[in-house]
C-alpha cells in the first residue's frame, strides 16, 4: 500500500525512529565478510576469460 | 559557397555534417533541442585530429588536409549580416544573447569512414534539460570554453566523436571519452585516439595495431595503467550471485551507475550486442573450437561510455550513453532491469538484445577500497533494515537505500544543508578525501549515512555515522 500523504509518512517515520536508531551502529559483520570472499573468489576466477575479450564494433 | 558565407538555417545541416548515422543522430538530437540556426566554421584547427593526422594520416598518399570544418548549433534565429555584426562589434550584449541560445557545435574530419561518408570528430552538445515534471536528469559534463572568431561561447558538456578505425576502434573512442572527464575531474594529460591506441597495445594481439581494429578489456585496462589510473573491473551477473542480493528489489547496474556518476566518475560498459540467428558457413570442426575457446557467434562485442541517468523517486528509468556508434548522450531504457538494455543499436541497427557484459571504472589511486567490497556491505544493510522494517510493521514502500561515492566537499556540501545529530561537532572533524556512503532513505528523506573511508585499505568499520533529524510532525 503506497501512502500518498507527506504528512503521513513523517508521522510513521518519527513514531518507529527511536527504535531503528537503537538497532543502529557503525560495524561491519563478520556475515558481510564472509560474503564479500565469497564473491570475490567467484568474479576473479570468472573474470580472467572476460579480460581477453576484444570490442571490435 | 562564398566565404563570408556563415550562417545557415538549420536545415542545412546534412550539407556540413555529411549523411553519416552519426551525423544523422546528431540532427534528430539537435532537432529536439531546437535548434533553428548554424554558423560554420572552415578552416578550423582542432587538436586532436591534428595529433591524429601529424601521427598516422600524414604519411597517408591520399590525405593531405589536416585542418577541419566545425559547425556551431544555436537555437534561434539570426542572418549571416547580424551575426557579422556581432563580429565588427563585439556588442556584450548581443555576445550574450548567442550565448544564451548556444547548443554546442562537432567538428568535421577531413577524412571518410570506409562508406565515403564524413567522420565526426570533437562534438560537445547541450544536455536534455535538468529537470522535467518528476524527472530529474543527472549528466557528466562541465563547463567548455569556445572561441568563435574571438566570440566567447560557453557550454556545459562531455565531449563526444565517433569511430576513427584507422587509429581507434569503439574501445579506444570509450577510452578518449572516460578521459575527457577524468583529465577534468583529476587534472589528468589528455591524450588523442592515436595515443590512446598506441598506449594500449603494448599488450599484444594477433591482430595489427593499426589500422585498429578494437582492443580487448586487457588493453583498456593497460592504458589506464599507463596514466596512472587504477581500475575497477566488476562482472555483474557475479554481483548478483550474492546470497544478499534480492533480484526483486536490488539492481547491480543500476546502483554502480548511480555511485560512481554521483563522483563525476564515468563507467566504460562492455556490451554484448545479439544477432539475429542467420545461417553461417562455419564447419563443424570450427564451430567446436569456437565453442572451447567460449567464443560465441551470435554476438558481437562492443564498448560505450555511461555519461548520465533520468530517475525519479530515486530509482534510475533510462541512462545516457556516449556511444561511438550512436552519438552522444543516446537513450538506453532497461528491459527487466539495467542487465539488457534497448536503444539504437536494436531500433535502427537490427541486432534483437544488448546484454551488459562487464562494467570497467577507471580511478584515481587514491580511492582504494573496491566497489565489489562495498556493494556487499551496503546489501547486507539494506537487507537489515528491511528486516526492522517488517519487525516495527513500517511500509515497505517508504524505504530505500542508495550507495554513493563522494569526495569530502561535495560530502560536507550536502551536510550543511542537513539537520542531524552532533552536527557542529561531524562539520569540524576532518574528513579523508574520497567517502563510500551507504544512505537509508524513509519517505524519500535521508535518514541513516554510513561513511566509509574510501581511501582505506579494509572496510573493517563506518569512518563515521550520521543519524539524520526526521522533520517532526504535530499529531
Amino acid at each position: 500500500m503506497a501512502i500518498e500523504d507527506e504528512d503521513q509518512i513523517k508521522l510513521i517515520i518519527q513514531s518507529k525512529r527511536d527504535e531503528i536508531v537503537g538497532k543502529l551502529n557503525d560495524r561491519i559483520s563478520q556475515e558481510v565478510f564472509k560474503e564479500i570472499e565469497v564473491i570475490q573468489n567467484k568474479h576473479d576466477l570468472l573474470a580472467r576469460d572476460e579480460l581477453a575479450r576484444p570490442f571490435t564494433i | 559557397m562564398p566565404a563570408d558565407q556563415l550562417v545557415y538555417p538549420f536545415s542545412e545541416t546534412t550539407r556540413f555534417l555529411g549523411s553519416s548515422a552519426i551525423s544523422d543522430y546528431i540532427s534528430r538530437y539537435l532537432t529536439i533541442i531546437e535548434a533553428k540556426t548554424i554558423v560554420v566554421e572552415r578552416d578550423y584547427i582542432d587538436k586532436d585530429y591534428l595529433i591524429d593526422f601529424s601521427k598516422f594520416y600524414s604519411r597517408s598518399f591520399n590525405i593531405d588536409k589536416k585542418r577541419t570544418t566545425r559547425v556551431h548549433f544555436f537555437d534561434h534565429i539570426f542572418s549571416n549580416e547580424e551575426f557579422q555584426d556581432i563580429v565588427m562589434t563585439g556588442d556584450p550584449q548581443k555576445i550574450e544573447q548567442l550565448n544564451e541560445h548556444y547548443l554546442g557545435f562537432s567538428v568535421v574530419k577531413p577524412i571518410q569512414d570506409q562508406n565515403q561518408k564524413d567522420l565526426i570528430g570533437r562534438t560537445l552538445l547541450k544536455t536534455y534539460r535538468d529537470e522535467e515534471n518528476d524527472f530529474k536528469r543527472k549528466y557528466l559534463r562541465y563547463k567548455h570554453e569556445i572561441s568563435l572568431f574571438g566570440i566567447k561561447l560557453v557550454i556545459d558538456s562531455l565531449p563526444y566523436q565517433t569511430q576513427d578505425s584507422a587509429v581507434g576502434g569503439c574501445a579506444t573512442i570509450a577510452c578518449w571519452i572516460v578521459l575527457q572527464q577524468l583529465s577534468y575531474k583529476f587534472e589528468l594529460e589528455r591524450a588523442s585516439l592515436f595515443e590512446i591506441t598506441e598506449k594500449s597495445v603494448h599488450i599484444p594481439t594477433i591482430g595489427r595495431n593499426f589500422p585498429s581494429h578494437g582492443l580487448t578489456m586487457e588493453q583498456i585496462k593497460s592504458f589506464f595503467d599507463a596514466i596512472n589510473l587504477e581500475t575497477e573491473f566488476i562482472l555483474p551477473s557475479i554481483m548478483a550471485e550474492s546470497q544478499f542480493y534480492d533480484p526483486k528489489v536490488d539492481c547491480f547496474v543500476e546502483d554502480a551507475i548511480k555511485a560512481y556518476l554521483e563522483l563525476g566518475v564515468p563507467i566504460l560498459v562492455g556490451i554484448a550486442l545479439q544477432i539475429k540467428d542467420e545461417n553461417r558457413s562455419f564447419t563443424r570442426k570450427i564451430i567446436d573450437i569456437l565453442r572451447s575457446k567460449k567464443i560465441d557467434l551470435n554476438f558481437k562485442y562492443h564498448a560505450a561510455v555511461v555519461t548520465g541517468y533520468k530517475s525519479i523517486n530515486k530509482r534510475i528509468i533510462e541512462l545516457y550513453l556516449h556511444d561511438d556508434g550512436i552519438g552522444p548522450y543516446c537513450k538506453t531504457l532497461p528491459v527487466n532491469g539495467f542487465y539488457k538494455w534497448n536503444n539504437e543499436w536494436i531500433s535502427r541497427s537490427g541486432y534483437t538484445a544488448i546484454h551488459v557484459q562487464t562494467l570497467l571504472i577507471p580511478l584515481y589511486p587514491k580511492i582504494r577500497l573496491p566497489f565489489k567490497e562495498i556493494y556487499i556491505v551496503f546489501l547486507g544493510q539494506k537487507r537489515g533494515f528491511e528486516a526492522w522494517n517488517r519487525e516495527l510493521g513500517i511500509d515497505p514502500s517508504l524505504y530505500n537505500a542508495e550507495l554513493f561515492l563522494m569526495d569530502i566537499r561535495q560530502y560536507k556540501q550536502f551536510l550543511l544543508k542537513e539537520n542531524f545529530v552532533n552536527k557542529l561537532e561531524i562539520m569540524l572533524k576532518s574528513f579523508p578525501r574520497f567517502l563510500w556512503v551507504i544512505r537509508h532513505n524513509y519517505g524519500q528523506k535521508p535518514f541513516f549515512d554510513f561513511l566509509i573511508d574510501a581511501t582505506d585499505v579494509y572496510a573493517n568499520k563506518a569512518f563515521q555515522v550520521i543519524v539524520f533529524n526526521y522533520p517532526v510532525v504535530q499529531s
